[in-house]
């Protein structure tokens, strides 16, 4: 980046439609799955560390701002997963349309929101 | 169409516009990485789900049997190429995020810099953790 490259518009001119919303929650999950990926990566090390590393993580993990967060990133991997999936199709050229671009959105929210209730009713149920 | 620019890209009047256009990446090498971010996100699918089910069936599990896992070289050597290619993607995406939000450019490669270091440490202690793993369970 040897010089500054021209960047988006201010984005409050824009009103407010479920392809920028998505679009913005894609980024911001990818931001927060970036976070999880790290705080996986200090779980193995625990893992590999000692017994007494691993319970002072789970512990951690089963505590109510623990559980919130693993509810978050779940959701976040959910959505990221869908999503990305969709924007595969679209690379490949597929889906395009307005009307198929709406569909394929709602269903990427609801389906992703279903999937994350879905993984937490499993684990608290079962 | 509004472009917002900090300051022109034109620093010596006498550089032609190709010199500067190609002074602002992209026109060949950058789709390198577009493509590469695609491969790693479809990777990630099969990978990802297999490491998300394999944690959400382990939350009743204990320390033995969690260590127990890695003893398996298919799964030491899968969360390795997991780990790695999600810091990959995770670095392409944030990339991508920086160039378009952060308008200062010194700014921009710090912040980058620092994405690099934390995603390669985090790439190491993955490593460090997954051979140590495999090493003590022999």
């Amino acid at each position: 980046m040897p010089y500054p490259r021209p960047l988006s518009p201010h984005l409050q001119i824009y009103k407010p439609q479920l392809t920028s919303i998505l679009s913005i929650i894609h980024r911001f999950t990818g931001i927060a799955l970036t976070i999880g990926v790290l705080v996986f990566v200090s779980w193995i090390m625990a893992i590999a560390l000692s017994e007494a590393a691993f319970m002072s993580v789970q512990l951690h993990f089963k505590s109510w701002y623990g559980q919130i967060s693993l509810f978050g990133w779940s959701f976040c991997f959910f959505f990221h997963l869908c999503n990305g999936i969709r924007h595969l199709f679209w690379d490949a050229g597929l889906g395009l349309d307005l009307p198929q671009v709406y569909r394929s959105g709602w269903f990427v929210l609801y389906g992703s929101l279903s999937l994350t209730l879905g993984t937490w009713g499993y684990i608290y149920l079962r | 169409m509004i472009i917002k620019m900090n300051k022109s890209p034109i620093k010596d009047k006498r550089q032609s516009v190709y010199a500067v256009v190609r002074n602002l990446v992209s026109a060949k090498g950058e789709t390198k990485f577009w493509v590469l971010q695609r491969i790693t996100g479809l990777g990630l699918i099969p990978l990802g789900l297999w490491v998300v089910t394999s944690l959400i069936n382990l939350t009743t599990s204990d320390y033995a049997q969690v260590k127990q896992c890695f003893n398996s070289p298919l799964v030491s050597s899968g969360i390795l190429v997991f780990i790695g290619m999600t810091l990959y993607h995770a670095y392409l995406g944030l990339k991508v995020i920086y160039e378009d939000y952060i308008p200062h450019l010194s700014i921009k490669r710090v912040v980058l810099l620092i994405t690099q270091i934390s995603l390669l440490t985090a790439g190491s202690l993955t490593l460090w953790a997954t051979l140590s793993l495999s090493l003590s369970s022999q």
